[in-house]
């Protein structure tokens, strides 16, 4: 007999549903699964054949077909064990409910007939919905993370037995609800703070501005001027991520399977890659592409720790992502892209012994060796940052004094510059000073006519290009924004070109 | 490249009475100051802060007397004499070790220019063709040593061209002196070697001018400290940096201002063109 199931799989964060179809019939015995199925389905007729026998149920010596279809798409991923497995109790007339037609199942089986829990539950609750879907069943493991989505009756079963006694209308499973607002409320404190940080005002003000418009930026400065550790607790300083967002991130990092406590991701992602990363692990790819650091850090940071010692491919490799806001990878049969909004922050040293220019320590380098280190850093990579900042040490004198602000209160400032921001730029799509277009600039970046002059004066001596230019421009619109100003003042002016002391050289 | 030919019998006599004197010297420049009682001022390529300060406050105090300072035209020390010379309207005499169509290194392409446009001289006792070889920079030493009364040594690690140029001194009769250096620095030990094979030990300018009746009865030229009005509200950050470059917290702190404040004076100073922010991040005074 014939059953089609219906189950989904995410090409990205794309989700495309699934007919598993099963038919049963009489001839020669056999197993075989079609419709472009990867090796770990091929697999899955292992699983689910142990899995139905230790249930308690005989499986009879016939021929077992069983199609994915759309046949042409590729298919990936163990969470088809559980649709297949229903479809085939299905087909024995096993479970007798044949109404699949709004619900999916998705999972993967254990030899016992466990549920464990898949990949990607997030994203495909999501594109569930959009698709028309109304009930899933899926691993008890995935149903809190699953009932963020309101829309979806979400059924957590613990293992197979219970799927078919559901089906059978002999057990009553209650859909997995969840309070968003409680989840929101209940996000951690932030643990690395700013008070920890003695002195290095300027240099946290800097990191503050850059926070208000998502400002890429760029630290260069001697080791344990306290560049890693300010860079660290940028996340705190951060805005509050909006429900939508904490969405986005959490698609992401649920198909990575990176989610650790099952449910919504509250605090921006920090990602910082170590310098021997690879380009693929940085943007993403794979055979099944899996999203890379750049993904993981969308909508959050991404730090690039002593930027001038990745390879200049690996950088290089970075720069449309970052235009684009999203990376494209292409591999057989699949294209798929996966968004990359995030906020770069690098940190360099001077010179390879890294004190060049110190007063306390003597650089040991010559003067090749820093030309050669500088010169890795190309004029395009520079022109990502809107600011860079150099770091001076801290001497352990000055450390003990004055209480410093926390990040709670830094963060109020930047939340409701942030939320200016947000405002203003309703209409046109796009969240912040950061991501401005120049003719987006025009509109919103008023000078006032002493700003102007500085301005135009600055420009003129410095010879700069006109991507600076604009550049500072939209560092002074977070500045004003941070005080509330409508139309930029000279103070905001001045206060960008600080930041830009890769230009003054 | 327009440089002169100076043949041997134009020498001064304290070039022509070494030994392996040089057939003839091309130069560019002012060829008169050959002729004129100098000094040379010599170090490592490498050289330290420390090594920084001694050689600009040496050269200065040199060219203030009116006496030509003698050096190679390498980087680290040699720039730094050459140029300290030239920022007090100074003369020097840069003794190259390749031909004029080679200049080495590269990067002092405009110190060259500097040189000649400031009434210096650039010689070499090589052909214009010639490239920078190894061997050539050592033997150019013994002219160095020849050119001038005396040789300071600022900063050299335990080999180096500039022991040999000490030698060459030696040989030549000519007075060496050194800078001391910390004992347990790589730069220090040239130095110290040379002082304890009998170089004079140097801590100020007179140690070497009182060796020099010539020199002892010149009059140190006065600067005029460049007179640069300074705006009112500029005044209080201008003379903190001039004490001691500092950072922007150390600014706010000493001045006791909001860093708001502060930044917007600092950023005004530095498009002003009165101060800069050097690569540690502290700001100095532009000179």
């Amino acid at each position: 007999m014939l059953s089609i199931v219906k189950s989904i799989v995410l090409q990205g964060l794309e989700g495309i549903l699934v007919d598993v179809e099963t038919d049963i019939s009489p001839g020669m015995p056999c197993w075989e699964i079609v419709g472009l199925p990867d090796a770990n389905i091929k697999e899955a007729k292992e699983r689910v054949r142990t899995a139905i026998k230790n249930c308690g149920i005989e499986l009879t010596s016939r021929k077992y077909i069983i199609n994915l279809s759309p046949a042409s798409i590729r298919k990936n991923g163990t969470s088809f064990d559980l649709a297949i497995s229903v479809g085939i109790l299905a087909s024995l007339g096993i479970i007798k409910n044949n109404n699949f037609e709004n619900k999916i199942f998705v999972g993967e089986l254990s030899l016992d007939g466990t549920l464990n829990k898949v990949n990607g539950i997030l994203p495909i609750c999501i594109e569930a919905t959009k698709n028309g879907i109304k009930e899933i069943v899926l691993p008890k493991e995935n149903a809190k993370e699953a009932s963020i989505v309101k829309e979806l009756k979400i059924i957590g079963v613990n293992n197979l037995k219970e799927v078919i006694d559901y089906l059978n209308s002999k057990k009553e499973i209650e859909s997995e609800k969840v309070n968003i607002e409680e989840l929101l409320k209940n996000k951690k404190s932030v643990n690395l703070n700013f008070s920890e940080v003695k002195g290095q005002r300027a240099i946290k003000r800097a990191l503050e501005v850059s926070a208000t418009g998502s400002h890429n930026c760029l630290l260069i400065g001697s080791p344990g001027s306290g560049k890693t550790m300010m860079a660290k607790r940028l996340p705190g300083i951060l805005p509050q991520l909006t429900f939508e967002e904490a969405l986005e991130i959490t698609k992401i990092y649920s198909i990575s399977g990176k989610l650790d406590n099952n449910s919504l991701v509250f605090e921006r992602p920090f990602r910082s890659p170590h310098h021997t990363i690879t380009e693929t692990a940085l943007i993403g790819g794979g055979r099944n592409p899996k999203p890379g650091e750049v993904s993981l850090a969308h909508l959050g940071v991404l730090f690039l720790d002593e930027l001038l010692e990745f390879n200049k491919n690996t950088l290089e490799v970075l720069r449309i992502p970052m235009e684009d806001r999203k990376v494209n990878i292409s591999r057989v049969g699949i294209n798929i892209s996966y968004p990359c909004n995030f906020m770069l922050v690098a940190s360099m040293n001077p010179c390879p012994c890294g004190y060049y220019g110190s007063i306390d320590k003597e650089c040991t380098c010559t003067e090749n060796q820093r030309k050669i280190y500088q010169s890795k850093l190309s004029g395009p990579m520079i022109d990502r940052f809107d600011l860079h900042i150099k770091v001076p040490s801290v001497k352990y004198i000055d450390l003990s004094k004055e209480n410093e602000e926390t990040s709670e209160q830094i963060r109020e400032r930047v939340n409701k510059a942030r939320k200016i921001q947000q405002q203003r730029y309703l209409k046109e799509g796009i969240y912040s000073n950061s991501e401005l277009t120049p003719k987006l600039i025009e509109k919103y970046c008023i000078l006032t006519d002493k700003a102007n002059k500085i301005l135009i004066s600055y420009f003129e001596k410095m010879k700069l290009s006109t991507r600076s230019y604009l550049k500072v421009l939209k560092v002074s619109r977070s500045i004003a924004d941070l005080s509330e100003k409508e139309k930029i003042d000279e103070n905001d002016i001045l206060e960008a070109i600080q930041y830009r002391s890769l230009d003054k050289i | 490249m327009n440089y002169k030919i100076i043949y041997k019998e134009e020498f001064p006599e304290k070039l022509k009475i070494i030994k392996n004197s040089p057939e003839k010297l091309y130069a560019i420049g002012n060829i008169n100051l050959i002729y004129e009682k100098s000094f040379a001022i010599v170090g490592s390529r490498k050289i330290s802060n420390y090594g920084i300060e001694n050689c600009k406050k040496f050269a200065k105090e040199l060219v203030l007397r009116d006496i030509p300072i003698v050096s190679g035209m390498a980087i680290g020390t040699d720039t730094i004499a050459h140029q300290t010379a030239l920022e007090y309207n100074g003369k020097t005499i840069a003794v190259l070790g390749s031909g004029f169509k080679n200049i080495y290194p590269e990067s002092n392409l405009k110190l060259f220019n500097n040189i000649i446009e400031n009434n210096g001289l650039i010689i070499t006792e090589y052909e214009e063709n010639v490239e920078p070889l190894k061997e050539n920079f050592p033997k150019r030493n013994r002219i160095i040593t020849a050119l001038s009364e005396g040789v300071l040594v600022v900063e050299a690690a335990y080999r180096s061209g500039t022991s040999i140029t000490a030698k060459n001194a030696n040989e030549q009769g000519k007075k060496v002196f050194a800078i001391p250096g910390k004992i347990d620095n790589k730069l220090g030990v040239g130095v110290n070697r040379l002082i304890k094979e009998g170089a004079i030990l140097t801590t100020c300018i007179d140690d070497i001018i009182e060796n020099y009746d010539d020199f002892k009865v010149r009059k140190r030229k006065e600067i005029l400290e460049k007179k640069i009005f300074i705006k009112k509200e500029y005044r209080s950050y201008y003379y903190l940096l001039k004490e001691k470059p500092m950072s922007m917290d150390e600014i706010i702190l000493k001045l006791d201002i909001e860093l708001s404040d502060g930044i917007k004076i600092i950023t005004n100073m530095e498009l002003e063109n009165l101060i800069y922010q050097d690569i540690s991040g502290k700001y100095r005074i532009k000179l």
